[in-house]
Order: C-alpha cells, then sequence, then structure tokens
C-alpha cells in the first residue's frame, strides 16, 4: 500500500476526531531543530466543512479490538484498514512542516492488540520526531484507553498536550454505546495526567530544566445526539471536567450516523449542529465569562434553546440586572451583556478612562450593538428611553437567532413591502413560525 | 496649524521619508492636504512639494512620541504606516498633531475620529499577519524554501521573527507580490529586499509528492455531512486562496489507483495478530 492510500484511510478515519488546537505552549525556534510553537494556535487551512485544520490529524493505525457502536473503526465494520509504521510517519510530519502546511502533529489510534503495544509505537513516532528530526512544534497526543501509567508518562513528556476521549456524557450510555469502556478506565488517566502536571509545574519552579509534562494540559471530547442525555447534564459535566480535572478543553462532537446499529439514532437523522454550536457557546462562557453551568441551565430548563443563545437567554431571565451603564459598570457586569464579548469589554474599560461613551463611540471601538443596545444604557441613549423600557416580548423578537429558522436576522426595510404582494410562499409560514417561538418562550419566561 | 493650505507633500515612500514630511509640516506651520509617495503619487491641482528625507529630523519626530504621547503611540503609528488604510500618511499626521496637543490621553480615545481609523488599520494589519503565519505555502526547490503571497498590507516585518524563529536552520524567502519585497533568510541572516518578480524552478518530483499528499489530506479531513463554504471562506477568504497549495488544481495523474478496501497483505500486518 503507497503512502497515498494510507494517508487517505487513516485521515479519513481521525476525521471525527474534533480537537485540533495548537495553542497553549511557548516555544521559541532553534538552529538546531525544526519549529516553534505558538501560544495562541495558529490555525493553517480551513477545509469545506469549515473547521480549522492546524495539526495534521492522523490514526498511527485503524485496526481496532473494540467495537464501540458510534465508532467507524468498529472492529465489526468492513472498511480498508492501514497502518503508518513510526518513521513513515515522522517524516510525513516533517515534509509537511517544512512547507508550512501544518502547525504540528495530532495523534491518535486505534488499539491495535493491546492498549500498551499500541501506545509504545505512538511513544516511538513521537520519540523519532522529537529527537532523531529535533522537532519543536506542537504535537497533540490521545492516551489509549487502558494503557499502564508509566506509558502515559513518557508519552506526556514528549507530546504539549494530552487527551483523553470521554466519549459520551454518562455511564449508562457508555455502557450501552461502548462496552468494553467504563468511567473509571477513562477518568483514571485523566486523573493520572492531571496530577503529571501539577507535579510537573512544582518541579519547574525548583529545577529550571526539568523535563516538561504535557505543557499545553490535557483536553477531552464527547459526542452529542448519540443517546439521550441533557443539555444541562452535559454542562454539568463539563464544568466538573474544568473544576476537578483542570481541562484546557473540552469538545463536542455533533454524532454524524456513519454506522447503522440499533442501539444508535436512525442514518438519516441529520447531525445536531445548532445544539453543538449551543453546547460551545455555553461552554465559552463557563470559560472566559464567569457564568456557572447553573445559571444557564436549572431544573426548570433542561435543554438549550435553539431560538436565542445561551447569554440572551440567561439576561432575558434576568431583565432586573439590566440595563447596565457602560461608562460606570464593572468589567464583570460588562461581560455579562449580550453581544458584549471579552475584547469589546475590554476596549470599553480603556476607552471610558478617557471620557464618556455614547453609542456611535462605541460603534467606532467595534462593539456590535446589535444585542447589546437592549442592555445598554450610554452617555446618549438609555435614559430616556428606558423610561419605557422595551418589554420583554419586543427584545425577544429582535434577538431570535436566524440560524434557528435558516433565514437571516429580521431586516427593516425602506419601502414596508406589504406582505400579500412580496411574500413568497415559504415566508409566510417561517413569520408563523417565528411568532409561535416568541409567544411559546415567553410563556416559559 | 490654524489655516488649511493647497499644499500636496510627496516623499520617497520610506517611513523616514514620511516622518521628514511630519516634521516639516510642524515647523513650516502648514496642513498639507495630502502626503503622497512620490512614485505612485498621482497628478492634481494641489502645490507639489517633494520632501527630501532626512534622518535627524525624522529621528526627532519618532522620538517625540512616546515623550509626548506614550510609547504604544509609536507602535500604533508604526503599524499603521504598514497597513493599507487609504491616505494612512494623514491619518497618522493628524493622530500625532492631536497627540501633540492633549498627550497621553489621546491614546485611550478609542472612538475620537482622529484615532479609531488608526486602531482600525491597525487591527487590519495584525490579522492579516496573523493570518498568513499559517497561510503561507512554502515550495522545496531543493536549495531554499519559497513561498509567494499577496497581501493588502505589508506584513513581512510582522512575520520575520516568526518565520526566521521557526525555520532557524533552513534557508527560505517569502516574496511579497504587492509591494515587491522579499523576506530572505540565509544561513542564519534575514534581510528585506525589493524585487521586481520571483520565478519558481519547475517543482521537484518529491515536492508534487508532498504537494499531492497535502491536497489529499485536506480532500479527506472534510466530514460532508457538515459542509459549510461559507464559514471556511469566512475564515480563508478567497483572495489567499490563489497562493495555497491545497486550492490549486491536481496535475494529471499518471495512474488513477482505487481505493477498494485493500484487504492487508501479510507482510503489512502492522505489528500483532488480528483477532
Amino acid at each position: 500500500m503507497d503512502l497515498m492510500q494510507k494517508l487517505s484511510i487513516l485521515t479519513d478515519s481521525a476525521k471525527y476526531d474534533v480537537a485540533c488546537t495548537s495553542s497553549g505552549v511557548q516555544r521559541a525556534g532553534n538552529a538546531s531543530g525544526l519549529g516553534s510553537a505558538a501560544p495562541q494556535g495558529i490555525c493553517h487551512a480551513f477545509s469545506a466543512d469549515g473547521r480549522c485544520i492546524s495539526l495534521l490529524k492522523v490514526l498511527l493505525t485503524n485496526f481496532c479490538v473494540y467495537d464501540c457502536k458510534y465508532c467507524v473503526n468498529r472492529r465489526s465494520r468492513d472498511v480498508p484498514r492501514a497502518a503508518f509504521s513510526p518513521r513513515e510517519l515522522a517524516e510525513l510530519t516533517i515534509e509537511f512542516y517544512r512547507r508550512n502546511y501544518i502547525e504540528g502533529l495530532f495523534l491518535s489510534s486505534a488499539v491495535c492488540g493491546s492498549a500498551d503495544s499500541t501506545m509504545e509505537r505512538m511513544i516511538e513516532a513521537l520519540r523519532l520526531l522529537r529527537e532523531e528530526y529535533g522537532f519543536r512544534g506542537y504535537i497533540h497526543a490521545k492516551t489509549i484507553p487502558g494503557a499502564s501509567p508509566i506509558l502515559i508518562e513518557q508519552l506526556g513528556l514528549l507530546a504539549d498536550r494530552l487527551s483523553v476521549n470521554i466519549e459520551l456524557p454518562s455511564e449508562d450510555s457508555l455502557r450501552r454505546l461502548a462496552p468494553e469502556k467504563t468511567k473509571a478506565g477513562i477518568l483514571a488517566p485523566m486523573k493520572q495526567v492531571r496530577i503529571g502536571i501539577q507535579e510537573n509545574q512544582t518541579d519547574l519552579v525548583r529545577y529550571r530544566h526539568a523535563p516538561r509534562f504535557a505543557p499545553a494540559g490535557q483536553s477531552t471530547q464527547m459526542i452529542v445526539g448519540a443517546s439521550s442525555e441533557s443539555d444541562r447534564q452535559i454542562l454539568r459535566l463539563t464544568e466538573g471536567l474544568y473544576q476537578r480535572y483542570g481541562l484546557k478543553r473540552v469538545f463536542y462532537s455533533a454524532y454524524i450516523p456513519v454506522v447503522q446499529d440499533a442501539a444508535l439514532p436512525d442514518a438519516s437523522t441529520p447531525p445536531p449542529l445548532l445544539r453543538e454550536h449551543r453546547l460551545y457557546q455555553a461552554d465559552w462562557l463557563l470559560r472566559f465569562y464567569g457564568f456557572q453551568a447553573q445559571d444557564l441551565l436549572d431544573e426548570t430548563q433542561e435543554n438549550f434553546n435553539p431560538y436565542i443563545d445561551p447569554k440572551c437567554n440567561w439576561a432575558l431571565h434576568h431583565l432586573e440586572e439590566f440595563p447596565v451603564d457602560v461608562n460606570s459598570c464593572t468589567y464583570e457586569q460588562l461581560l455579562r451583556v449580550p453581544g458584549i464579548g471579552v475584547k469589546s469589554a475590554r476596549r470599553i474599560c480603556t476607552a471610558r478612562r478617557a471620557g464618556r461613551l455614547s453609542l456611535p463611540d462605541l460603534k467606532k471601538m467595534g462593539v456590535v450593538l446589535k444585542r447589546a443596545q437592549y442592555f445598554i444604557i450610554c452617555a446618549d441613549f438609555g435614559t430616556r428611553r428606558f423610561q419605557a423600557p422595551p418589554s420583554r416580548a419586543q427584545i425577544l423578537h429582535s434577538l431570535l437567532d436566524g440560524q434557528a429558522f435558516h433565514f437571516g436576522c429580521e431586516q427593516l426595510s425602506f419601502f414596508t413591502p406589504t406582505q400579500q404582494s412580496f411574500a413568497l410562499p415559504g415566508d409566510a409560514s417561517l413569520l408563523e413560525k417565528r411568532e409561535e417561538a416568541v409567544s411559546c418562550l415567553l410563556r416559559r419566561m | 496649524m490654524s489655516f488649511a493650505s493647497d499644499v500636496r507633500y510627496l516623499y520617497d515612500g520610506s517611513f523616514e521619508g514620511f516622518l521628514s514630511c511630519v516634521f516639516e509640516a510642524v515647523y513650516t506651520r502648514t496642513a498639507p492636504v495630502d502626503i503622497c509617495e512620490q512614485s505612485i503619487a498621482q497628478p492634481s491641482f494641489y502645490q507639489d512639494v517633494f520632501v527630501n528625507t532626512d534622518l535627524a529630523h525624522a529621528q526627532r519626530v519618532y522620538d517625540s512620541i512616546p515623550k509626548k504621547i506614550c510609547p504604544d503611540a509609536a507602535d500604533l503609528v508604526r503599524d499603521v504606516f504598514c497597513s493599507c488604510a487609504p491616505q494612512k500618511e494623514l491619518l497618522i499626521l493628524r493622530f500625532l498633531l492631536f497627540g501633540y496637543r492633549y498627550g497621553k490621553q489621546v491614546y485611550y480615545m478609542r472612538s475620537h475620529a482622529r484615532v479609531a481609523p488608526l486602531y482600525e488599520a491597525q487591527r487590519h494589519l495584525h490579522n492579516e499577519a496573523h493570518l498568513l503565519q499559517g497561510f503561507v505555502r512554502f515550495t522545496d526547490t531543493g536549495q531554499a524554501l519559497v513561498a509567494k503571497i499577496t497581501p493588502k498590507n505589508f506584513v513581512l516585518p510582522y512575520l520575520a521573527p516568526h518565520f526566521c524563529g521557526r525555520y532557524a536552520a533552513e534557508d527560505f524567502l517569502i516574496y511579497d507580490d504587492t509591494h515587491g519585497v522579499a523576506l530572505m533568510w540565509k544561513a542564519g541572516v534575514g534581510s528585506l529586499l525589493s524585487l521586481e518578480a520571483l520565478t519558481i524552478p519547475p517543482i521537484t518530483e518529491k515536492e508534487a509528492q508532498m504537494r499531492a499528499l497535502w491536497r489529499c489530506f485536506y480532500k479527506t479531513i472534510a466530514i460532508r455531512e457538515r459542509e459549510n463554504p461559507t464559514c471556511r471562506r469566512t475564515h480563508c477568504p478567497m483572495r489567499y486562496w490563489s497562493n495555497m497549495t491545497e486550492f490549486m488544481p491536481d496535475p494529471p495523474t499518471v495512474s488513477s489507483q482505487t481505493l477498494r478496501a485493500p484487504r492487508p497483505i501479510s507482510s503489512e500486518q502492522p505489528w500483532i495478530e488480528l483477532p
């Protein structure tokens, strides 16, 4: 089998892995080696599905002993199988890296033989890269469930980021869909990596040249939509992972029905992309905006609303905290305003040192006011306006996410066309659907 | 500076030349209607004044920025000069005069009409430089790695530290086709050269193979069910595509190999007995 076929097969098997980030570690280049790592991460290309390609994402092999029901590489599936030799893979990585195609390597593998022998092969490939080729770029390695702790430690010393896939959001679905894997078996290596990183940090304080263990931390991913967990369960799990295991990222992957099984959703189910999107939005709120999982979802609401994003949803439920005055509120309050992100909030904090800000000022600084305008007051805007504050229904109407209806946001028109003359056949039903969504959401609030 | 004039300054296109124009404007108390690079200036009805580049004057102006405004403002001015903002020279001049008058606080007036356009231009430059750190595609010619880019802003000085660190042991050349400048890194020494055109020698067999492998990887990694061309265009605007390997058409293949579930040959068994 030639290299092209191998690459094609093993990329095809790896493409459902989500993580492709290259951030979190700074390593300057030097004349004795090849490559460097930038702390912000660099995307090198974007594939046809719009996801970034930063790392050469391949499996070392797709021969697998497991028979996880959702997996494309399950034992019982009839697909072409291949394996890279460690040297082949190292050479390919170096050649791609020299041409600036990639930022590094993302190495995962199906379990071929035992977990330990698979890990040994992976370590061999990484050792070749690091020691023989002097590779200083980014390496993300997946630990194989069930591998022995000593191998995980070796892998962590070669790679920048380690990850253990949690696969499914609950033990119950794990038992159903991946019978060979257990919750304890997944969490044990995760715990080991966390302890390893913590120990390494104290070592580094004491000895400057101590070898670095997984300097970019660890991450995990889970499949959304293959089992019946609610968004609230997933989000609480995520929060727990961030707090207890010190993860850098939790990735969600919308389940795509590639394999048929009675335990899985029907093959014609479209991948729940909007749900995945909402989960990522909430994930960002947890990591950068000071939100807690229970702020976003509680007993009364188990799932995210497809029609409005989690932050707007929170704001609409907490209208008593708004409007905030951008000229006097704290940074944390600014972060909670829908439409204002970390960058805008920082810009506002800098700019208001020089004088009171008005709405055109905010616009000129690049703050997006589409959503924020309902929740802020500033120098020339708001005090008069909020004497008769917009009602919840009005706000909700303009915040509805067009993505959920497959059309853009509501646009103002110069000529206000009569609905009868211009409406396309689909328009009326969409409008109706929209009205329905608003009234339904209002009732729930 | 109280009166408007109909003078247009011409300079040689260098940063020092531009700073000399600022010096000239301040010390002759004129407010030029425009400042243009001489080689690209179009004929106009204004009175053209060519300002000679005076390194001492330029240095005085450059030193005055951190002293009278703030150190970050000097970076801002340098960044905007490398950006592609229309009439960037005039924007900078107005910002500097504003800053000389009001001091440090102008740097924080992010929404002021004399300051906001500079931040916008700086952001555009930094964004493009960051994108190009990923989108540059090298061709291995056998002697060196060669790449061509067509950015809007003059990003080479911003790319240089990144690439010179990353490929410290290699020799490479990045040619900026828009500005006719190349960044060359040879035997551990980097330089910016002006270059009229760049011809890349015919690609070697190995290079062709690597390109084919990369295109294969690029095609395979996309998930068909999630296809989203708009998202791709937002992240990687189409103006970069012309220089990227993955968007170049595949060369005619000699023999098309089929990929129809080849069973593993016994010699290629990975390393254990399969179940």
